[in-house]
């Protein structure tokens, strides 16, 4: 790849990368599962999310300018090495409709409520790959215009209900059913600290990559942070009898703040405005690592000539109406298949890999 | 040589036999035939044994009292010593003649304001060059408050004076590029050899060189023909008439191109943020430079998305105002019988038209058009229920916006911009104005200037210039070290930094 970003950059994607579901996509399933306990979903994923990082990064290490198209065919051989990165292009690629389908169910939801979903997923989608179009080092220049005003939207969006909410709702901390893991919207929940993705496929693409952990790792415990606050405040202001009614609570808490002496006097607008900037670099993300990946698949090389296809058919994906359970497997099965390509198989590629070593070191 | 002279006098010789001459020598007939114009013209001086001097020169652009004392009394001297002209520096009297070998090297010299000089056996050409110019002025472009008042004219020689003039510095190199067939346009890479990006340089001598093209007319042809620019209404490079702005880009590691003929100057790389910067740093302290860059970016932001938020709030998102406001602005809009994407289509293309008619008129007229535009038609709109009041104030947002940037080309970018976020706005709230908004940002990432990200330092980010020499100057330090954005060869202004 002639792409290059740096480690802030890189940083800044595996970040949004794993907060892009904030604020919406924990709907009240979670709470329902587990009540006041909600959060607590998240530990294994912070654990996933943790240890994902860390094989991506050693993984770099190992591989030093190589991200996984080049290294897993080396590792895995062609053949299984080409199955592998089929289908974890296929999850990567995946992650572009999911996304921009909650996307568009929330812009109707809030803005634009006879606006077709189809309609604003092609819209975005559209603009979207435009930034694809030139690669990840434009995209990466995006997310780092939009950092600030991201951050500012998320201190806002968090910070402002926060007189309203009461700890003690969320207490005792002792006393949750652990078998509440087992529920499906919960369980699933393993892989929603995502930015592993980032350094697998953008890895060999970082200029510097010393102290690279020091940057990311921070990064994805700040993104969790975010997204066990994103759980844990509906219950501590709506409490959680309440907040389980809501189809998206954290969402409904913000349209209960105003502010009066602003000229947007509503924070779901604000909500829906960063909520839209993460989504553009997310979205950018998912769909031109989809369509690399596939591509190193596939043996094509001319990955832009399927962008446009590519854009079209996550657009309709995420813009096509399903019934709501499909919809949510889809996702659950969504994040299982994350873990399963962006943990399982770069531990047992990592693995390999120094078993290999081990055996060159010792027929050396 | 000798085989290139021995060409042209069988050339001279063929030419003579198939024309007789009026009494002109064959190499003026010759000349003639190549220039056919009437302000060529010729003056002889006789000398010993009946041969004469021929000097052959364009009337409309040498000047006539250095061509009195610098070449025909001169010539007047060696005649009447019976010696011949010969090139420099061999000859005392004619201290900085060029003596030249072929007929191309005779016209070219002809057409840059020298005399050509055709003595028995010898051509030399003297300079004597004067191009009408007019006398340095104040910036039209770039008129700030605090910097200087001084602004480049269309002579490239006084330019890279008036660059001199502030950079008196030995490793302050000057070369000289010929550009168009026709027009022989003269571009002067001016640069410091120490600091300058080598890459940045290379890549402009080598576009120079490239260049092929009949006729240079302005700084921005060459912007084009080197960067490729065509296709995006954002300049990648930077044209200003100060040459203040000049040297201090020049100082600061960036390369600039001075074009003859033209009164501005391109400077490169170029990024975003170079758009706010100029005339406040005479400003003190951080805080006041930094206050001022501010409000220009804001204003610049008001410019590209206040049309669209307007279209945005009325069409789809009323109801995030606060209500005493969401009810006074649906009042205003009463009895406007179009739609509210018509109507802000409508209006900043009214505002457009106006900006471009107040922009070409002269000063008188300009002022003129601003009233009749700001008072007579705004007013008749609202009264004529073409437009509501609301709108009259975003669209003087908007045009006041787009001028708060130093560069009159960005402002250009902003009023064109402006349009898709709009009509995304129009169609789809404010989602869609922020999705013309990211559009445009893409746009910006997407771009380099000479090879550097057109949004650096902010990205990729480069905190300390960002900090230091972007957001604000903090004197001290940012006279210390030159912007990382540039790629420079030194990045230490004061020797003091172990980098």
């Amino acid at each position: 790849m002639t792409f290059r970003i740096s480690r802030w950059q890189m940083t800044l994607l595996a970040f949004l990368v794993s907060t892009c579901v904030t604020p919406f996509v924990y709907d009240s399933l979670i709470i329902v599962a587990m009540r006041r306990h909600a959060w607590m979903a998240l530990v294994p994923g912070l654990a996933v999310g943790l240890v994902g990082t860390g094989i991506a990064l050693a993984l770099m290490a190992r591989f030093p300018g190589a991200s996984v198209t080049e290294y897993a065919p080396r590792v895995l051989g062609t053949a299984a090495g080409r199955v592998y990165l089929f289908l974890f292009g296929l999850v990567l690629f995946a992650g572009a409709p999911a996304n921009l389908r909650v996307l568009t169910r929330i812009t109707r939801f809030t803005e634009l409520p006879r606006t077709s979903p189809l309609f604003t997923a092609f819209l975005f989608a559209a603009v979207v790959a435009i930034g694809c179009h030139f690669g990840p080092e434009v995209f990466s220049r995006i997310g780092e215009v939009l950092a600030l005003f991201i951050a500012a939207g998320l201190l806002v969006i968090f910070a402002a209900p926060l007189p309203a909410a009461v700890p003690a709702r969320l207490l005792p901390l002792s006393g949750f059913d652990w078998r509440a893991y087992f529920a499906p919207s919960v369980f699933s929940s393993i892989g929603s600290l995502r930015g592993f993705l980032c350094l697998l496929v953008l890895g060999g693409t970082v200029g510097r990559t010393d102290g690279l952990h020091r940057w990311v790792l921070p990064a994805m415990l700040l993104a969790w942070a975010l997204l066990a606050l994103g759980l844990a405040e509906p219950v501590m202001i709506l409490g959680s009898g309440m907040a389980e009614r809501l189809r998206y609570p954290l969402f409904s808490v913000t349209g209960t703040v105003s502010f009066r002496w602003m000229p947007f006097q509503r924070l779901t607008t604000v909500t829906v405005l960063v909520w839209e900037m993460i989504m553009y670099v997310v979205l950018a993300f998912y769909l031109w690592s989809g369509i690399h990946v596939l591509s190193s698949a596939l043996g094509l090389r001319r990955w832009r000539t399927w962008l446009i296809p590519a854009a079209a058919a996550a657009a309709y994906l995420a813009g096509v109406s399903i019934p709501r359970f499909l919809s949510r497997a889809a996702t659950n099965t969504w994040d299982f298949a994350v873990v399963g390509v962006g943990v399982l198989v770069p531990l047992f590629l990592l693995l390999l890999a120094g078993r290999r070593r081990a055996a060159e070191g010792r027929g050396a | 040589m000798a085989g290139a002279a021995g060409a042209l006098r069988r050339e001279v010789a063929r030419l003579a036999e198939r024309m007789p001459l009026p009494g002109e020598p064959a190499e003026i007939y010759v000349l003639r035939s190549r220039i056919r114009s009437d302000d060529l013209r010729t003056a002889s001086v006789a000398m010993p044994h009946g041969r004469t001097i021929w000097v052959a020169f364009i009337d409309s652009i040498v000047d006539a009292s250095r061509m009195e004392s610098e070449v025909l009394r001169p010539l007047q001297e060696l005649a009447a010593k019976g010696e011949l002209p010969k090139g420099a520096p061999e000859h005392p009297l004619l201290p900085r003649a060029r003596a030249l070998s072929s007929l191309d090297e005779w016209a070219t010299d002809l057409l840059a304001g020298r005399a050509v000089v055709f003595s028995p056996g010898v051509v030399v050409s003297l300079d004597i060059q004067a191009f009408p110019h007019r006398e340095v002025g104040e910036p039209s472009t770039e008129q700030t408050l605090l910097g200087s008042k001084e602004a480049f004219t269309e002579d490239a020689r006084s330019n890279i004076g008036a660059i001199r003039h502030r950079l008196q510095d030995e490793r302050l190199r000057v070369e000289t590029f010929v550009v168009g067939r026709r027009s022989r346009t003269q571009v002067a890479l001016v640069y410091l050899a120490d600091v300058v990006n080598p890459d940045v340089l290379d890549l402009t001598r080598s576009g120079l060189s490239a260049i092929d093209t009949d006729a240079i007319r302005t700084a921005n042809d060459i912007s084009e023909f080197l960067y490729n620019q065509t296709l995006t209404t954002i300049p990648l490079s930077e044209q200003t008439e100060k040459p203040d702005r000049v040297a201090s880009a020049i100082a600061a590691g960036r390369l600039c191109l001075v074009v003859d003929g033209t009164p501005f100057a391109l400077l490169v790389p170029t990024t975003f943020f170079e758009n706010v910067k100029d005339g406040e740093v005479a400003l003190s302290g951080a805080v006041s430079k930094g206050f001022v860059r501010l409000l220009r970016l804001l204003g610049m932001f008001t410019a590209i998305s206040s049309g669209g938020l307007y279209a945005a709030v009325m069409t789809s998102d009323s109801q995030i105002l606060p209500t005493p406001l969401a009810v006074a602005v649906s009042n205003s809009r009463t009895g406007v019988p179009y739609p509210v994407l018509t109507e802000t289509l409508l209006m900043l293309l009214v505002i457009d038209i106006f900006s471009e008619a107040t922009a070409q008129s002269p000063g008188g007229i300009g002022n003129t058009l601003s009233i009749v535009g700001t008072l007579i038609i705004g007013q008749m709109a609202v009264q004529a229920r073409l437009a509501s009041s609301l709108m009259l104030i975003v669209i003087a947002a908007t045009a006041l916006g787009s001028f708060l940037t130093l560069k009159y080309p960005f402002s250009y970018t902003l009023r064109i911009w402006k349009y898709p976020i709009t009509i995304l706005a129009g169609i789809a709230g404010l989602f869609g104005w922020m999705l013309g908004l990211l559009l445009f940002l893409t746009h910006l990432a997407s771009l380099k200037s000479a090879g550097v990200p057109y949004l650096s330092p902010l990205a990729p980010l480069k905190t300390r210039t960002l900090l230091r020499t972007t957001v604000t100057d903090v004197a001290r330090p940012a006279m210390d070290l030159r912007p990382e954005s540039w790629n420079v060869r030194d990045i230490d202004r004061a020797g003091r930094w172990r980098l």
